[in-house]
């Protein structure tokens, strides 16, 4: 019955490290894959970053740069004054290719910003924002 | 109407109440008095994380003789599990396609290097 606060996923790539490092840092390539049409990101620590398409909007701050080992950066949906989470991709060699994880976090802390916006006399209070962030988060 | 995955993960954002969980999922029902034995935190300040979990519909207190002991209602964590498994389904589709996409297109062929920057 733990209901964990972070999304782990780790998935075997067959292609260099230096390689996926760039398919997942060069804004022309995240249009080849991640749904989204427009994305533009300063790829540095600090740096602002944003995914938009016609369902959804986001925007990021990068974290972590540590090429071609750590990418990190937190991101919420654009416009909105909500708590992002923290999207985390780590690199490592294999003997065949590159083992990609992925870690989401901050969903507890999430619920708990939206609790008190609720609290604060936000009527629409949690199951809309939820609904909202789940629909978001599937329609990515 | 409630949203039960919204009310566990505010249940969870908070350290001792995690710790609450914890110990209800493990050997609950329990009272405030065993709960403070097992959490170095007073049997009141429990009882308020007992009410807390309460409103929250995610446990539930049964009044025995002069207290009231409580577990909890898996329902909600249920809920909230589905969640959670609905966002993993969503990094499920975008890490396949990224597979896909990174494994179709040969090294080297990845395309330009940034205009001004050379490697090496």
């Amino acid at each position: 019955m733990e209901t964990p606060d972070e999304v782990r996923r780790q998935i075997e790539i067959g292609a260099p490290r230096e390689r996926v490092w760039s398919a997942l840092t060069r804004p022309e390539e995240l249009l080849r894959w991640f749904p989204t049409e427009q994305a533009h990101l300063d790829l540095r620590p600090g740096g602002v970053a944003g995914f938009v398409s016609e369902e959804s909007a986001d925007e990021a701050v990068v974290e972590v740069v540590e090429p071609p080992v750590r990418f990190v950066f937190r991101w919420r949906p654009a416009g909105l004054d909500r708590p992002y989470t923290t999207v985390s991709f780590t690199l490592e060699e294999t003997r065949d290719g590159t083992r990609l994880t992925l870690v989401e976090s901050g969903f507890a802390s999430l619920a708990d910003q939206i609790a008190l916006q609720s609290l604060e006399g936000n009527d629409a209070g949690w199951r809309d924002e939820l609904e909202e962030l789940k629909a978001y988060l599937e329609a990515a | 109407m409630k949203d039960p995955a919204g009310a566990v993960f505010a249940a969870l954002a908070d350290p001792t109440r995690r710790r609450v969980v914890h110990e209800l999922s493990r050997d609950g029902p329990l009272t405030a008095t065993e709960l403070a034995r097992r959490i170095p935190v007073t049997r009141q300040a429990i009882a308020k994380h007992f009410a807390a979990l309460e409103e929250a519909e995610l446990a539930l207190g049964e009044r025995v003789g002069r207290e009231t002991r409580y577990e909890l209602r898996t329902d909600a964590f249920a809920e909230a599990e589905a969640w959670m498994r609905a966002i993993g389904a969503t990094w499920d589709r975008r890490l396949a396609r990224f597979k896909e996409y990174v494994e179709s297109v040969p090294t080297g062929a990845a395309g330009r290097r940034p205009s001004g920057r050379r490697i090496r």
